[in-house]
């Protein structure tokens, strides 16, 4: 799978997840913020992974906690939230990564 | 026409197989890595042949670093026991073989910053006689895009502003909360 390939599947699936799990007023924001988070993650986190930087497994729990950081910045208060929002985004697409 | 330029340079280094470098040209390392060899079915071992000229086949082991002779293009066999003595020209050897062929650059011209190539392949399986491999990453040591995913050059070339412009959009969002929260 191309890299390209790699970061539209993230975005879309994150993106429809993150949107399921806030309030409908709240979504746009949400929206942006899940977007910009992980085409932030997402590179990064494939570009450690080809220099071999660290497993595949450590570097999910970077992004993860990065991921949840960001969240919590841009969406303001609220840690479970941003907790939420990072574990279950990366939970599902770490599982399609398998399968894909 | 940007990968028209990009791939530029790949049909420049394709005649590349004489044993000097070419006016214009500096060298470079080109290293192999295959992942996932560990997934075969047990006691299935891996090898790369031809990898040096007179040579016999060398054995590749699961994220191992390799190179060969710039000169041949091996591909990776699949063995049960001891390493398999080739002869002939046989392609298949009675062993499974991969389709890929692995080709080292040796060389680029000289205004590329590229010092090193690191390509990583993921081992898919074996089926019938053929090992499955699939292009992972190639990655440029030196160049101004570091990461080229198979057919990405576009992106890669591009891929640093991606992180920038998220870090100012998710600052933007801190930014106008804040703003909203004092209004």
């Amino acid at each position: 799978m191309s890299y390209t390939c790699a970061l539209l599947i993230t975005l879309v699936v994150e993106a429809l997840l993150a949107l399921t799990l806030v309030a409908r007023e709240e979504r746009p924001v949400v929206l942006l913020a899940c977007l910009s988070v992980n085409a932030l993650t997402h590179p990064v986190a494939s570009f450690l992974l080809a220099r071999g930087a660290g497993s595949m497994e450590a570097i999910e729990v970077a992004v993860l906690c990065a991921e949840a950081l960001c969240y919590r910045v841009a969406l303001g208060p609220g840690l479970r939230r941003a907790l939420t929002l990072a574990f279950v985004c990366n939970g599902v697409t770490w599982g399609l990564s398998y399968l894909v | 026409m940007r990968h028209l330029i990009a791939i530029l340079p790949l049909l420049l280094c394709a005649p590349l197989h004489a044993d000097c470098i070419l006016v214009g040209y500096k060298g470079v390392s080109h290293t192999f890595e295959i992942r996932g060899l560990g997934d075969a079915p047990e006691g299935t071992r891996f090898c790369a042949y031809p990898v040096y000229i007179g040579e016999g086949p060398m054995s590749i082991e699961d994220g191992e670093h390799f190179s060969f002779y710039k000169s041949v293009s091996p591909r990776i066999y699949a063995y049960q026991g001891d390493l398999p003595v080739f002869d002939g020209i046989d392609r298949n050897h009675g062993l499974a073989v991969s389709d890929v062929e692995l080709h080292l650059v040796s060389a680029v011209p000289e205004w590329q910053a590229t010092y090193a190539i690191h390509t990583i392949y993921q081992f898919q399986g074996i089926e019938e006689d053929r090992v499955l491999l699939e292009l992972m990453y190639e990655t440029h040591y030196g160049a101004e895009c570091d990461v080229v995913g198979a057919g990405d050059a576009l992106l890669s070339s591009a891929w640093p502003l991606l992180p920038i412009a998220s870090v100012l959009a998710i600052l933007g969002l801190a930014l106008r909360r804040r703003l909203r929260v004092s209004a």
